[in-house]
């Protein structure tokens, strides 16, 4: 779902909440933060759901703290390992946090129309040259999304097998990158020509013909993000950096 | 208006110019037919034209191109008067809305808001495609993006228009589709000098004023004054020679598809679909763009998992409950994807052909045999690095290299796309040898000819639908329905 907040005002709730992330010591509001932004992804129906990957990331992360760094006071001894009071909060901090700029990355694609972002940096100053690659990237992600497939399935049928280890990895890596260059090479030429046969590029300015304006009530609202990060880093600093449940 | 005058174009990495002493020169308002087979050098031409070359694609150029007196122009100032649509839409297009995309070059322009949105809303009505404007161009069928390609270029209106064979991916109702638009527009503007490359033109060559044809990169027509409207069709020859086609109806049956549907994205691709194909077939696979042959194809070698229904192909069941990984299937299926460039992986032509006889372990002998055989026909080294040949040469590649391992059915996915009729000829050569040694091919194509004098059946899908199985004889258009 697009909403109606401007796309700049967004961008800078998104770098904002990411420097934030890493700001926030405690477990319980890195937690609050996560449900809200859970809560905004349904609210604004972001299409698309956590997958494989990103789950087997946050759990990986998570485990790996609870392996590798225990600190702090002993909450389960499994011989092999011991589960650590500071080991479940670290996990949960960096855990939370890789998901937190995931799910914030994943609003703001979902709800910004790259037109609307490419409009709003060109109408506060950016040369819209830089602005538009914005638009170029949304608009081929999803062509080469598919050729790799189309390329992945052409190396099965041919017989490539592709063992999970790091030889299989280089092997992918061969195999899948020549083919996907070339085609993206072939692409260049013609979409330079497209675009400065149409004039890309003649003047320093251009039109929109869809211009996203900042207004004073972008202002209030980037104002209220600031403020809302500042009260969510009081908070925090008060609450401390312990686990208040287990300890 | 336009002159060209001894032309001649060299690439940094070809020994000999892709283009050589080209001269012409264009009136206001002509309609301009540019003849010639692939590598001829039309998109050179044009591209030189519009001054893409030497500016953006870098070359060796000698001679000029004179627009109204002025020399060699860059692109940009020529963007003012000459536009150019190019072969394939996806590739051209930058924004992702149809309403973007004709904005786009208005934009550049800095015209106000109030003049692009009427610009926008006459360019849609004069192509007869105004229902478009608010449509994301990812919807779009094959044709409309073409269509909306033109619009982005006419917009501007320019006194030039220049078409790279734009019909070139498209299926023949969508290839008229843009016939109609083109036509359209000449209809409307007689002071628009059109040069359309194009291989096949239909009914458009009524309008033609002029045809310029190319031959190995140099001009060796020029015919201003035709006697009749068959002199223009002789320019340039479509015919497919006679096969022989003997003993196929006993085969033993390869593939069996029961009750089979398929669903993507919420959207039903393909519907009770229901086949046998026997041994030594060969099936022409049709259908418009999105009508879902691909999908079925792509089933068919477990390159997609059955969702509903069932497939057994050879000794295999694939369904719902039994899942087969394509290079178990790869070892008896030989696969040519749309693209050439999606399939070539290694560094040499000899490696090249080599790869699925190295994974499957089996037909190093013809591999060889396939290796000299290319080499030899194309003149060509076993070294050569394959991203190095024409796109004619690839696709040939692209059919030797899925065959070495000797599978038996062999589906190749449009092969003729984006081809001139000499290489769909020496595609088609390379077909018929293979059904020769015994393999049964399923042929995705537009081409109604090559189906009917090459295939032994017509399959025509609709809406994800067989509307037709039969002689592809009985079949008047690639919709289908006329050959029931």
């Amino acid at each position: 779902m697009e909403d109606r907040i401007n796309p700049v005002v967004k961008l800078i709730a998104l770098v904002l909440g990411a420097v934030m992330v890493f700001l926030i010591d405690s477990v319980l509001m890195l937690i609050s933060f996560v449900l809200l932004l859970v809560l905004l992804k349904i609210f604004y129906e972001v299409k698309g759901r956590f997958g494989r990957g990103i789950t087997f990331l946050v759990i990986a992360i998570f485990l790996a703290q609870i392996i590798f760094v225990p600190e702090g006071e002993v909450l389960l001894d499994l011989r092999l390992f011991k589960v650590t009071l500071g080991a479940v909060e670290n996990g949960i901090l960096i855990s939370g946090r890789f998901f937190s700029l995931i799910t914030m990355s994943w609003i703001f694609v979902g709800t910004t129309e790259p037109r609307n972002l490419s409009s709003a940096l060109s109408n506060l100053g950016v040369p819209y040259r830089y602005s538009f690659l914005l638009i170029i990237a949304m608009r081929f992600a999803p062509i080469f999304q598919f050729e790799l497939s189309n390329v992945q399935q052409a190396q099965k049928i041919r017989g490539l097998k592709i063992d999970k280890n790091v030889r299989g990895l280089i092997r992918s890596v061969r195999y899948t990158t020549m083919p996907l260059l070339y085609s993206a090479m072939s692409k260049v030429n013609t979409l330079a020509s497209s675009m400065e046969g149409r004039g890309f590029g003649m003047y320093d300015k251009k039109t929109f013909l869809h211009p996203i304006k900042f207004t004073l009530w972008d202002s209030l609202l980037t104002l209220s993000v600031f403020l809302f990060c500042i009260l969510v880093y009081w908070i925090d600093r008060s609450l401390g950096s312990f686990l208040p449940i287990l300890s | 208006m336009l002159e060209v005058q001894g032309l001649s174009v060299t690439y940094p990495s070809k020994d000999k110019p892709s283009i050589q002493n080209i001269s012409f020169s264009l009136k206001q308002g002509e309609f301009v037919w540019l003849a010639g087979e692939s590598a001829s050098g039309k998109s050179t031409l044009m591209n030189c034209i519009c001054g893409f070359i030497p500016q953006i694609i870098p070359a060796d150029l000698k001679g000029s191109i004179i627009f109204h007196g002025k020399k060699n122009l860059e692109p940009l100032q020529l963007s003012r008067h000459i536009t150019m649509v190019h072969q394939d839409p996806e590739t051209q297009f930058c924004t992702e809305t149809v309403e973007d995309e004709i904005a786009f070059g208005l934009e550049n322009r800095c015209l106000s808001r109030r003049k692009i949105d009427k610009r926008i809303e006459t360019t849609l009505r004069d192509l007869n495609c105004s229902e478009l404007r608010y449509r994301e161009l990812r919807t779009l069928s094959g044709g409309e993006k073409q269509k909306i390609a033109i619009a982005s270029m006419l917009v501007l209106n320019p006194r030039v228009l220049i078409l790279d064979e734009p019909t070139s991916n498209l299926d023949p109702i969508s290839m008229n589709e843009v016939l109609n638009a083109i036509e359209n527009v000449r209809r409307k503007s007689h002071d628009l000098t059109i040069i359309l490359a194009e291989h096949r033109i239909g009914n458009l060559v009524e309008q033609i004023d002029r045809v310029l044809k190319l031959e190995d990169g140099e001009l060796t027509r020029d015919i201003r004054d035709f006697q009749d409207l068959e002199q223009k069709n002789s320019i340039m020859d479509y015919s497919y020679p006679e096969y022989s086609r003997e003993g196929v109806k006993d085969g033993e049956t390869l593939l069996k598809i029961k009750n089979m549907d398929h669903t993507l994205a919420g959207k039903k691709i393909l519907k009770d679909i229901d086949l046998k194909v026997r041994k030594g077939e060969i099936i022409a696979l049709m259908g418009r763009n999105g009508s879902g042959k691909t999908t079925l194809v792509k089933l068919i070698s477990a390159l997609s998992e059955v969702h509903e229904g069932k497939i057994k192909i050879f000794d295999r069941v694939m369904d719902r409950s039994n899942k087969v990984q394509p290079y178990e299937l790869g070892k008896r299926i030989g696969y040519v994807f749309q693209n050439p460039n999606h399939q070539i992986f290694e560094n040499s032509l000899e490696e090249e052909i080599k790869f699925a006889t190295k994974n499957f372990s089996k037909g190093g002998a013809k591999a060889k045999k396939w290796l000299k055989k290319i080499t030899t026909e194309e003149n060509l080294d076993g070294k050569t690095h394959p991203h190095t040949l024409s796109f004619g040469q690839k696709r040939r590649l692209n059919i030797y290299s899925s065959s070495p391992h000797n599978p038996e059915l062999i589906v190749i996915d449009e092969p003729f796309s984006g081809q001139d009729h000499q290489n769909a000829l020496m595609i088609a050569d390379i077909l018929d040898d293979l059904w020769k040694k015994g393999k049964t091919l399923i042929v995705v194509t537009h081409n109604l000819e090559f189906a009917k004098k090459f295939c032994t059946r017509a399959l025509v899908l609709k809406e994800g639908e067989i509307v037709y199985d039969g002689e592809p004889d009985n079949l008047k258009s690639v919709s289908g329905e006329d050959g029931r």
